[in-house]
Parts: C-alpha cells; sequence; structure tokens
C-alpha cells in the first residue's frame, strides 16, 4: 500500500472520530498526515478538519447548543459526496424506518465504516436527524463551522 | 426546512479525501493479539510521542512495536484479516464475561454458610441469569440467544412444584460450556434445563413434560456424550426435599 493511501485512511479515521462526537484529532496528527497525503492541498484539508473539531469544542463549551449537531453537518456531507447511488439511499431509508441507531456505532473502525457506508446515499435533513436521534437545522450548525475555518485562515 | 442537494462548507478538499473509494489490502505482518485486546479496551495511547515518516512507514508495512489507537484503527481499517480477528475477539469478550458470572453466580451459591438461604439466593441467581442472558443477547450478535430461555428454564417455581423423587436426574453445566451449545444440544435432544437449584444443578425436563429419570437410560447416555458441557451428578440429593 502507497504511503498516500495510508495517509487517506489516516484522515478519513480522523472524520471517524469527529463523526463520533469526540475530539481527540489535534493539529499536530493533521498536519503530518495531510502533509504525507497531498503536500499541495495539505493547509486547506488541514483547516477544514480541525474547523470541525474546533466548532464542536465550541458547542460543548458553551452548553447551549448540540454538539451532535456539528456532526450532522459532516455526516450531511458525507452522504452528499460522491456519486447519488439510488440503491444506497434506499437501504438508509429502510434502515432508518427499522429503527438503525447511531448509538450502535462506537469505535474508530465502525465509524469509518458508517462513513463509507453513507457516501452516496445524499440522504436529506430529516433523515440525518432521524439518524441522530434529535431534530438538527444542518444549515445553521454549518455556519458556525465555516466560522471556525474563518477564524483559521486569520 | 432547508432542502439542499449539495454538501455544506467547508467541504472542499475532504469532498475529495472521501469520495475517493478506500482499498482493503492484506498486510504480512499484524498487530499482535494483545495489541487488539488493548484497542477494543480503548487502554492504547491514543497517538504516538512522534509522527514520522519513519514511523509511517513501519506502520504501512505492519511493523510497529508500540501501537497506538490511531495506528491499530489504521490497521484494521485496510486489514480484512485483522477486522475478522477483531470480531472474533469481541464474540469471545462478551462470552468470556456473561460465563465468568455465570461461574461466580454458581460457586457463592455453592458456600455451605448460604445453604439456609440457598433458595433465596437462587430466586437471586434467577433473576440475574436472565439478566446475563438479556445481555447476551444484546451484545452478541453471532449469537442465536433468543432461544436459550425456551431450553433453560430458570423459573424455580416450577422447580419447587415438581413431585420430586429420587430418581430424577440432576446435572451440572461445566464451567466452560457455552450458553449457546447447552442451548444447541437441548435442542437436539428435545430436552429443556430447569433450575438451577440452590447447588448449581438442573432438572432435565423431556418434550411431554416429564422430568428425566435414572430409567432414562439412552436419553442418559446421548448426555453423557457430552462430558464437556453437562455432568451428571450422583445419586441426587434432593433440593428444596425438606421433609427428607
Amino acid at each position: 500500500m502507497g504511503m498516500e493511501d495510508l495517509a487517506a485512511s489516516m484522515l478519513q479515521l480522523f472524520l471517524a472520530n469527529l463523526v463520533l462526537c469526540r475530539d481527540d484529532v489535534e493539529k499536530e496528527d493533521v498536519g503530518f498526515w495531510t502533509m504525507l497525503y497531498t503536500e499541495e492541498g495539505a493547509t486547506t484539508m488541514s483547516r477544514e478538519i480541525i474547523a470541525y473539531r474546533n466548532a464542536k469544542r465550541r458547542v460543548k463549551a458553551s452548553r447551549a447548543g448540540n454538539p451532535g449537531n456539528v456532526v450532522g453537518v459532516l455526516l450531511y456531507n458525507i452522504s452528499h459526496t460522491g456519486v447519488r447511488n439510488q440503491e444506497t439511499s434506499a437501504k438508509w431509508r429502510t434502515r432508518l424506518n427499522q429503527g438503525y441507531s447511531f448509538s450502535q456505532v462506537e469505535r474508530l473502525d465502525q465509524a469509518m465504516d458508517l462513513n463509507e457506508e453513507l457516501r452516496g446515499a445524499y440522504l436529506t435533513e430529516q433523515d440525518i436527524a432521524h439518524l441522530l436521534g434529535h431534530s438538527i437545522n444542518i444549515g445553521r450548525a454549518s455556519k458556525l463551522v465555516q466560522e471556525e475555518y474563518e477564524q483559521l485562515g486569520e | 426546512m432547508t432542502q439542499n442537494d449539495f454538501p455544506y462548507a467547508p467541504w472542499g478538499k475532504l469532498q475529495e479525501l472521501v469520495g475517493k473509494s478506500s482499498r482493503k489490502l492484506s498486510y504480512h505482518r499484524h498487530p499482535s493479539r494483545a495489541v487488539l485486546c488493548a484497542y477494543l479496551q480503548q487502554a492504547l495511547p491514543q497517538r504516538p510521542r512522534n509522527w514520522s515518516e519513519e514511523r509511517a512507514e513501519k506502520l504501512n508495512r505492519g511493523r510497529l512495536t508500540d501501537w497506538t489507537m490511531w495506528e491499530v484503527a489504521a490497521h484494521i481499517s485496510n486489514c480484512s484479516r485483522c477486522r475478522s480477528r477483531i470480531k472474533a475477539l469481541e464474540n469471545a469478550q462478551g462470552k468470556q464475561t456473561a460465563m465468568n458470572w455465570l461461574r461466580i453466580l454458581k460457586d457463592t451459591l455453592r458456600k455451605p454458610r448460604l445453604a439456609p438461604v440457598g433458595w433465596a439466593l437462587a430466586g437471586v441467581q434467577a433473576a440475574l441469569l436472565i439478566g446475563v442472558l438479556v445481555w447476551m443477547n444484546t451484545t452478541l450478535p453471532s449469537q442465536p440467544i433468543t432461544t436459550v430461555p425456551v431450553y433453560i428454564d430458570t423459573n424455580n417455581s416450577s422447580y419447587n412444584s415438581t413431585v420430586l423423587s429420587a430418581d430424577l436426574i440432576r446435572i451440572e453445566l461445566r464451567g466452560e460450556a457455552r450458553i449457546d451449545e447447552i442451548t444447541t444440544l437441548m435442542q437436539t435432544l428435545q430436552l429443556q434445563l430447569v433450575g438451577p437449584d440452590s447447588e448449581g444443578l438442573y432438572l432435565i425436563k423431556k418434550s411431554d413434560g416429564i422430568y428425566l429419570t435414572q430409567e432414562d437410560a439412552q436419553i442418559i447416555q446421548e448426555i453423557q456424550a457430552h462430558p464437556l458441557l453437562l455432568r451428571i451428578t450422583d445419586k441426587a440429593e434432593l433440593p428444596g426435599d425438606q421433609g427428607g
């Protein structure tokens, strides 16, 4: 396996960690592996990952919001990545109707599998709310992440 | 509700990354069993002291000696062999915990000083056993535990109400016996275990509802063919037979 593939796996694990509503991702982790993955876009990619982590930390610290909303933005974006796959969408709808619980996902490798399964599902905001078990305004939550992203560039 | 058909920012470089299909490859070297157990228990350090290209190279070859959470997870996500190992370890850990509980309960009830309150404790044991079975059912996906209650009746009231005779056969579950193995055996033999009593022993009910006695030589022979799972006790000292 090439180092680029390994770096991609590691970066996807960082996203999986954020999906688990944890924030163990540190700047040095992201910095090292993004550089190994792509020297060109390393700075932008690092900023993007850290923006999600910071947004989550900010919500956690404020106690006013739900850090799960940031997770919701991530899940939404992951599901809206890649080619839309009707079969995947249908599978997720069925799964959600059958009461699939996001709480079953506990480990990094499981979260990474979840991310892979979500890709191309194009879930709606309502689906994401169903998945998380609470209502969510993804547009509003994503503004928070965007703010953090911009702050990192200053 | 906002209807959107595209990702929300910031999702530029990440979109490229997530859009890339991951490749599952086999490694020549793998983390040890102890490392995988530690990973499952989240007992490894999250990251190494320092990341370096040299370390990344070692990770890429599965040659690390001091694995961290990030690194084990990265290896597992790319290695189908270690994914299977992790699943097997998860199941084994769950079963081991449940069997340890059963053993502790059985040992506790065998202590002579507890004999006067044996039946009261048997009730508690039955409740805990049911709890353990429910817990196993929810945590061990590969195990057909849902059928267990049908074949192991932990309701001691039916035990108490049984007209006991000296001929009744009682058996002991071996400590190392797995619940799913016992269940399969009981299903095959069309029998049901009833108990446990204060000594941790079980009566055996046949499909016609009658308890197994010394006269059922053929069935006893079949049970004795599974010495690792069940042990037929010597001449039964009847549980709850207060009248002598």
